[in-house]
């Protein structure tokens, strides 16, 4: 079970990683859970997630796939959400019941971009990732899509 | 390829120094290192092999066939040439602080904390 969950996280990882030692992370894993006692199998189970954040996370986040919705998305929330708090701090109340009575058709559209964006983006998979680089020569748009 | 003249990431040392007492599996690197570090220095599978695939990479270490009557899906690695250089540079560099240290009265004389 436990190695069962630490294989899905591998999946995760780059790539090259997962194709060449891909296997051997998850045996590694098992052995480490199998000498260890509660403690240790805490330990290893932290370690695990810590190296996740560190090492998977940012290469997944590095690639244009990703990074292209998650800027969006980032974008989007960070719009959205200031635009709630000053126009609760505007009306006088606290954030809490301003969710309750939000009923503003017109921010609703809104959240629908970054999934329209991740869909693009996804349309683009196997292709020649997007550059954000404006300097780079060549189209920044890939042929199927219209990002 | 890792520079020779730049102290080395902990986890490489460690997986350098760890192989430089023999050839090795991933699982066993790890609890050499631990083992090596009275317990101070800990990876996990991910940093073991990202560091091992820069290694491997690099040449400084080698993958080499593991004993007949061991596990086929693990895979052995050997410290190369280039390896057991900047595992050396790397303690001389040490080696050269420790002195320095002493010299200075830094380093706490034995039985003195």
């Amino acid at each position: 079970m436990n190695t069962r969950v630490y294989r899905w996280l591998v999946r995760l990882y780059p790539q090259d990683l997962r194709r060449d030692y891909g296997e051997e992370m998850v045996l590694v894993f098992g052995d480490e859970l199998r000498d260890a006692d509660f403690r240790g199998a805490v330990r290893a189970w932290r370690r695990a997630i810590a190296e996740f954040f560190r090492l998977a996370l940012p290469a997944w986040l590095s690639t244009a796939e990703v990074r292209v919705p998650a800027i969006t998305l980032a974008l989007l929330l960070g719009y959205v959400g200031g635009m709630i708090s000053v126009d609760a701090l505007r009306q006088g109340r606290d954030a809490v019941t301003y969710f309750h009575t939000l009923q503003d058709a017109v921010l609703l559209p809104l959240f629908f971009t970054p999934y329209i964006s991740l869909l693009a983006v996804w349309a683009c998979r196997g292709r020649k990732p997007i550059s954000l680089d404006l300097n780079e020569k060549g189209p920044a748009s890939c042929s199927n899509c219209a990002i | 390829m890792p520079q020779t003249d730049q102290p080395l990431p902990p986890a490489t040392f460690w997986v350098l120094f760890a192989l430089a007492t023999g050839d090795k599996h991933g699982y066993a690197i790890m609890r050499e290192s631990r083992k090596l570090s009275d317990g101070q220095f800990e990876m996990g599978p991910a940093t073991l092999y990202t560091t091992i695939q820069r290694l491997v990479d690099s040449g400084w270490i080698e993958e080499v066939s593991g004993p007949e009557d061991g596990d086929p899906r693990r895979r052995y690695y050997s410290l190369a040439k280039p390896g057991k250089s900047a595992l050396m540079g790397e303690m001389k560099r040490m080696e050269a602080v420790m002195r320095k240290s002493k010299a200075l009265h830094l380093w706490p004389a034995e039985g003195k904390s």
